[in-house]
């Protein structure tokens, strides 16, 4: 899901640094007020178990594995403004260092995944948890179906950036200039593989540490 | 039964990111061209090239300034072998498979180049439509190429950058160009803790792997991943109390403050006045503005 350079236009680009800046914003002041000197260790470490957390290969079916984004897990774990940051800063390392994702796609990487990743996995979480124990079955439920949903509107969201690029990123002749296939390619290609499989990946991995933190700290889902 | 191949794939993504960290501190320690400028004016630069391949249309400029990279990482020492597999391998490749179904009329209609399939007559399915002829176009020949050429002169340019310097001087260039300084802050110990992260899986899957005689089957396998996240995190949320206390030991007041001077020389002005002027004149003569 991670967007490269030169897959998304310039105008696309910008409108997604636009679109996540603010929340960066958001999230600094409200972290600023909150962890004071102690946000750049507590973040800094956050990013790194962001990171990580994708390092972790799950077996699936036969001898095939996958990884989970790990987004919606931060967000229960860290709270939903901080797992913004640390997600964020995790793509960045990711990007600058390591050529995962492009830099001019930053914005639009951060905003899919961190942004909305760890937005709309903690509202669904909270959604469905609602006042539960915070050693209840459903708390583990939650956390899986707020990870598989999040996760696709990730997916959703990043099929409909690159599908727009022929619409809007042409050449005067009409050429597409960047990521070639239309909405009605793009969308479903990215929608299917995330509602299939990794969505369930991402939901199972979510639900297993879940419950590991029940047993063994549960202090750490309050 | 599951196999340990989820075993070995994380292991072996842990010492591919050693690896890249181990590059990158071994071409940066070269005496090459990249390496002697100032890494602000570096940051800067690479940037402006990086937007002015996303605004270039032509496959032709695309690969003008695809080769200046390879020039650039031959002045700074980059055996080209070595360059050219990392750029290529893996975002270019995948780019260039993805892309074959978009040169056909399928996808980009427009003037036909080769027919390489023929039905009796067109098929619909929902809003999907395949003509009775499925051809490559030249329309579509081409917005492959220019979009394949882009992303590897991207991905070229991203690349020199990143084994061309100390990670952590990266960081210190951000802190110059007056980015936040508690976000270059984060980014950089991010990038410590990372490799403090990186170990601690490591011992725990070799030490796993050590003693796996047989698989167990694929949900206790999960069970297990799922217990190492947790105790990953539980690590972090330790680890992130300990360098908060450690760094009020030593005076820490939430205040940040760089180690770093800057000497910017006239040859780094010179270099950012040439990219400069050849990105722009690049971009105007593709735009017809200058000939």
């Amino acid at each position: 899901m991670h967007i490269p350079d030169g897959y998304l236009g310039p105008a696309t680009y910008a409108a997604m640094y636009a679109v996540t800046i603010p929340f960066w914003a958001v999230a600094s002041w409200k972290l600023n007020r909150t962890l004071k000197a102690k946000q750049a260790p507590y973040l800094a470490i956050g990013a790194a178990f962001a990171f990580v957390i994708m390092m972790f290969n799950i077996p699936i079916i036969g001898g095939t594995t996958g990884h989970a984004t790990g987004a919606t897990l931060i967000a229960i774990l860290l709270g939903p403004w901080a797992a913004v940051i640390a997600v964020s800063a995790a793509l960045i390392i990711q990007a600058l260092l390591f050529g995962d994702g492009g830099i001019t796609a930053i914005g639009a990487n951060c905003f899919n995944m961190a942004v909305v990743g760890a937005l709309v996995g903690y509202g669904v979480y909270r959604l469905i948890a609602a006042r539960s124990e915070v050693t209840s079955r459903r708390r583990v439920a939650a956390g899986a179906i707020a990870a598989y949903v999040s996760l696709n509107v990730s997916a959703l969201l990043t099929g409909i950036e690159l599908g727009l690029q022929p619409m809007f990123e042409q050449s005067p002749s009409g050429r597409p200039l960047y990521a070639p296939f239309p909405l009605s390619v793009a969308v479903p290609a990215l929608a299917l593989e995330h509602l299939l499989l990794f969505g369930i990946v991402e939901a199972a991995i979510t639900a297993l540490v879940i419950r590991y933190i029940q047993k063994n700290d549960p202090d750490m889902l309050k | 039964m599951a196999s340990t191949t989820f075993l070995d794939k994380t292991l072996l993504a842990i010492t591919r990111i050693t690896e890249q960290s181990l590059f990158s501190e071994k071409f940066a320690n070269r005496r090459g061209f990249l390496q002697s400028l100032d890494i602000r004016f570096q940051l800067v630069t690479f940037l402006f090239i990086l937007v002015l391949i996303s605004f270039l249309h032509t496959p032709q400029s695309l690969w003008l300034v695809y080769g200046a990279s390879l020039l650039l990482a031959v002045f700074s020492r980059i055996p080209l072998r070595f360059f050219l597999m990392r750029v290529w391998l893996f975002v270019p490749i995948f780019t260039a498979a993805i892309v074959l179904p978009a040169i056909l009329n399928v996808v980009t209609p427009g003037d036909t180049l080769w027919v390489l399939v023929k039905f009796s007559h067109p098929l619909t399915w929902g809003p999907y439509r395949i003509p009775a002829e499925i051809a490559v176009t030249q329309q579509g020949l081409r917005a492959g190429v220019v979009f394949v050429s882009r992303v590897a002169a991207s991905v070229s340019f991203a690349v020199l950058f990143t084994i061309t310097h100390r990670w952590s001087d990266i960081f210190a260039g951000l802190r110059g160009l007056f980015v936040p300084r508690i976000l270059v802050m984060t980014l950089s110990m991010t990038e410590r803790y990372l490799f403090v992260f990186l170990r601690l899986i490591q011992d725990m899957y070799r030490a796993r792997k050590s003693r796996t005689i047989r698989p167990f089957p694929a949900s206790i396998e999960r069970s297990w991943i799922a217990s190492r996240i947790g105790i990953t995190f539980r690590k972090s949320v330790e680890m992130s109390e300990d360098v908060y206390k450690a760094m009020l030991s030593r005076g820490f007041q939430g205040e940040f403050r760089s180690i770093n001077r800057f000497h910017s020389r006239f040859v780094d002005y010179l270099w950012l006045a040439t990219v400069l002027i050849a990105g722009g004149i690049l971009l105007m003569s593709e735009r017809g503005m200058v000939r």
